[in-house]
């Protein structure tokens, strides 16, 4: 896209990822209703006493949807940050140490990355039970890879810079070397690592939700509202509406938001490689 | 063997002639003319040395003949006569028949400029197909000789090759056979023997002249080596800053050079002469091609100028026959 | 060629065997006995003594994972399934062809259109009809599989009636002639393709894109064009073909997401493939199944992964003529 209508669309992204995330934390004073309280108006369609309507319990989905981005967002964003962690760790511990060290760690990246994400995420769920935070968890434990890969990267290129063996030559302790001064170096590359797993990790948990194996009933999911809803879709179509709409612009808001980021800190990054992170549907 | 390029032959129907050629492109620092007003002819097989330092505008001389000039920068003035066609003024189709089929380009790294998942056979075949009008099934055979007509050995095998495959001569060897598919009356080598093995070099032109006579090809010579412009070059245009500052017989211009510029190039080359002990290099820099003077742009750096030199831009003058300069001193009377 | 094609069989190989220590690895370090599965809560002790050791239960874990390996991958026994009956291996390969037949022509799709458009954008690179198809990609990038096959099922299916809503075949299948039965069939396939090959061709696009451009931009292609070649031979011919090496490459890594994304499609519509299987067992908590569905799933990834490894090297003069 052009620079200027990509800047536009990067601030639209972040402001919407921003809107979203205040709707979170403030849902419980902007739902009208308790997410879970049912009432005796079941399958109602939107109108004035609720807003987008409710579900087949009696539920209002206005209120569900806020608690949703909840789910959504914390999931997401937790997982994200786990992946980027362990990312990061190994990225460097690999790009620094070489040798063996490197070798595993590459290895075990080419392992997960063989295996469909969602498969190993069904796996560990099939045996841990499913909950929100399991989720959390794999989707972070799955997800840590390409950042590994990104990071041991950068360190491999920065080990011969001169900063880098002049500190060595001076006996710095290797772990204050990692994080005083190769860490802040590959900032920017984590940043944008993060951004561009954020719109698909947010995808992995609706559709984890969705087939019922994600956040639990009775809190509420987007996805998981599209699951609840599958009965009676032909006849309540907000139900199946608005959970999908909100999944999708949250999405597409964390999506442009991660292009705009790359563009403005990593721009070397060619786009191929760009579209390459990103890409883990 | 051919020390020095023989004499002009007479001036006849001017195959190729440049006039004030413009070329200029837009940039945050404002506009950046390249080609400043550039003029020459080049007659028919004839061969026209074209010299001067990096970033003088050479190759984009040859882009801007072409059409080829990366957007967004553009011809803005001036005209380009080729057998008496104005090629600015032609529509894009037009354009891509002159390319290849009247006027073909070699250029520096021979290799990147192949398809490198293609065999270099298939390729010139493909030129023939497409710019020698050659039928499809003759084409292929047809590659072959004329891998043979460029002196490369076993030409079937090194038909099948590719790219990567090939060494620097051999590839410069192929990028000659591609120039030739079209039966261009007129070559613009870029460069051509520059980055090769000195040995490769020497084979590379004497290549290129032995096609010229045989074909009666004019080649326009780009290089910043003087030495190889002596020995291929009738003629030669001295390019500075994005203009021809002298041009003539290569053996007047490089013998009595009337131009500072062409006497301070001709100084800074390494020579064997014991009376000679350093290199004489010429201090300070070409003027940026967004802020080019409204006077001489070699104001600067120019050892032999004077007060009336900062406050016009000289136009060219004859100095004598079929030599012309750009300069406003006259050598035989200041310091040089 | 041979020596690259040698190291990456080896690799897969190994690969796999990591596969299976990875799978064995999470059901084993779950909390919980696996066993719970298999008994009814008024079993006695003896019974389910004598099926701990029927199951190889008792024996400490490395020889347990031995076991194990040895079963799966030298005499493919993947166990009896709890619910079914019968044993897995029959119920994981009557579920694999039709994951693959989705996988694979949701495949098609998504290349037939990551390409074209890509390609059709880089040409067009910055003006309406490329930020258009940027913005489309956006979209199908961005949204959720199953909720787009909402929308196409609510439209398609059940608003216009023209495609059926789930299932690999009508119930009356059987009952007809060949050809009908074959529109049947690609009637059935058509909405889950299309589902799974749109959120893929998205990401596909912006990489045939991108790729395009680096090569428009490369020296052999503005030499083509100074050699006069047409505008349509060094754009198809050359440029093209240049790019559509890394693309091979992209789509054989994104192997392992079409899958997982053939899971969701597969609950969605009914789809009797790999996924849904697995999802129904998770559901039973029929653990055979679950660790056979998810190492099949893993294999099939790697061999994906492989063949398109090995056919880029292919296509590439400069890497199959190194060795």
């Amino acid at each position: 896209m052009p620079s200027s209508l990509g800047r536009r669309a990067a601030q639209v992204g972040g402001a919407i990822v921003v809107l979203a995330w205040a709707a979170a934390l403030f849902a419980p004073i902007l739902s009208p209703y308790d997410p879970a309280a049912f009432e005796r108006m079941q399958l109602a369609p939107p109108g004035s006493t609720h807003w987008l309507g409710t579900d087949e319990i009696g539920r209002d989905v206005l209120s569900r949807l806020l608690f949703g981005a909840r789910s959504s967002l914390l999931v997401g964003w937790l997982a994200v940050v786990i992946a980027i962690s362990i990312g990061t760790v190994v990225g460097l511990v690999a790009g620094w140490g070489g040798g063996v060290v490197d070798a595993v760690a590459m290895r075990s990246v080419d392992l997960l990355l063989a295996f469909p994400r969602l498969f190993l995420a069904l796996l560990v769920i099939a045996f841990w039970g499913p909950s929100a935070w399991l989720v959390t968890v794999v989707l972070g434990l799955t997800g840590w890879m390409t950042t590994a890969r990104l990071v041991r990267a950068q360190v491999l290129a920065l080990r011969d810079r001169e900063f880098i063996v002049a500190a060595r030559a001076v006996g710095m302790p290797v772990r204050r070397l990692l994080w005083r001064h190769l860490l802040p170096q590959c900032t920017g590359t984590i940043v944008v690592a993060a951004t561009l797993m954020l719109g698909n990790t947010i995808l992995a948990e609706s559709a984890l939700s969705f087939l019922g194996l994600g956040v639990q009933v009775p809190d509420a999911s987007w996805g998981g509202m599209l699951n609840e809803a599958r009965g009676v879709w032909r006849s309540a179509w907000w139900l199946a509406l608005f959970p999908g709409v909100l999944i999708t612009c949250t999405v597409i808001a964390h999506n442009l938001l991660g292009d705009g980021l790359r563009d403005w800190l990593d721009p070397r990054m060619s786009r191929i490689e760009s579209a390459e992170r990103g890409n883990s549907e | 063997m051919n020390a020095l390029a023989p004499m002009p032959s007479t001036p006849s129907l001017a195959l190729l002639e440049v006039e004030g050629l413009r070329t200029e492109f837009p940039s945050a620092e404002g506009i950046a003319r390249v080609l400043d007003g550039v003029t020459f002819t080049l007659a028919r097989a004839d061969t026209l040395g074209l010299v001067g330092e990096s970033g003088s505008g050479k190759t984009m001389t040859a882009l801007s003949i072409l059409g080829l000039v990366p957007p967004p920068g553009k011809v803005t003035s001036g005209a380009v006569r080729f057998e008496g066609t104005e090629l600015l003024k032609l529509g894009p189709e037009a354009l891509r028949r002159v390319r290849g089929r009247r006027i073909a380009l070699i250029f520096q790294e021979p290799n990147g400029t192949f398809d490198p998942v293609m065999q270099v056979g298939a390729q010139v075949a493909e030129l023939l197909r497409e710019v020698g009008d050659v039928e499809t099934r003759a084409a292929d055979r047809e590659a072959v000789d004329l891998l043979r007509k460029v002196h490369l050995p076993d030409p079937s095998r090194v038909a099948r090759l590719y790219p990567h495959q090939l060494s620097g001569g051999m590839g410069q060897r192929v990028a000659v056979a591609m120039a030739l598919a079209g039966r261009p009356k007129l070559l613009i080598a870029d460069e051509a023997a520059s980055g090769l093995d000195l040995t490769i070099q020497a084979q590379i032109r004497e290549l290129l002249s032995e096609v010229q006579s045989e074909r009666r090809m004019a080649m326009l010579w780009i290089s910043h080596d003087l030495g190889s412009v002596a020995q291929v070059a009738s003629r030669v245009a001295v390019m500075y800053a994005g203009r021809i500052v002298e041009t003539g017989p290569t053996r007047r211009v490089f013998g009595a050079p009337h131009h500072p510029y062409t006497r301070a190039l001709l100084r800074a080359r390494p020579t064997l002469d014991r009376r000679r002990r350093s290199l004489e290099a010429l201090a300070g820099a070409a003027p940026l091609p967004t802020r080019l003077p409204a006077h001489c742009p070699f104001y600067d750096r120019c050892p032999a100028r004077e007060e009336r030199c900062r406050q016009e831009d000289p136009i060219e003058r004859s100095v004598g026959p079929a030599h012309k300069v750009r300069c406003l001193v006259d050598p035989s009377s200041g310091a040089s | 060629m041979l020596v690259f094609l040698a190291r990456r069989l080896f690799a897969s190989a190994l690969l796999i065997v990591g596969l299976l220590t990875l799978v064995f690895f999470v059901v084993h370090a779950a909390p919980g006995d696996p066993l719970q599965s298999y008994v009814v809560a008024e079993t006695d002790a003896a019974t389910i003594a004598t099926l701990r050791r029927q199951l190889g239960l008792d024996q400490p874990v490395p020889v347990q994972y031995v076991r194990w390996l040895r079963s799966f991958l030298f005499e493919f026994d993947f166990g009896t399934s709890i619910t079914r009956r019968q044993d897995v291996r029959s119920v994981v390969l009557e579920a694999l062809p039709h994951t693959l037949r989705l996988a694979l022509a949701a495949l098609v799709v998504r290349l037939a259109l990551g390409i074209t458009l890509g390609v059709l954008a880089a040409l067009h690179h910055g003006r309406r009809t490329d930020v258009g198809l940027g913005l489309g990609a956006l979209l199908f990038y961005s949204i959720p599989s199953f909720w787009l096959g909402l929308l196409l099922l609510l439209l398609f299916s059940w608003q216009l009636g023209w495609l059926p809503s789930g299932a690999v075949h009508s119930l009356d299948a059987d009952r007809l002639a060949w050809h009908a039965r074959w529109w049947d069939g690609l009637q059935h396939l058509a909405l889950p393709v299309i589902v799974l090959g749109l959120g893929g061709a998205a990401s596909t696009f912006r990489y045939m894109r991108a790729g395009m451009l680096d090569v428009l931009s490369q020296d052999f292609v503005r030499a083509a064009h100074a050699r006069g070649l047409r505008r349509r031979t060094v754009v198809l011919r050359h440029a093209l073909r240049n790019a559509l090496l890394p693309v091979v490459t992209q789509v054989g890594w994104s192997i392992p997401a079409l899958l997982g994304g053939a899971v969701v499609v597969e609950s969605l519509f009914s789809w009797p493939g790999l996924g849904r299987l697995t999802v129904e067992a998770i559901g039973q908590r029929d653990v055979p199944v679950i660790m056979a569905t998810t190492f099949v799933a893993g294999v099939t990834a790697v061999l994906g992964s492989l063949f398109a490894d090995v056919l880029a090297c292919w296509l590439d003069p400069r890497v199959r003529l190194e060795a």
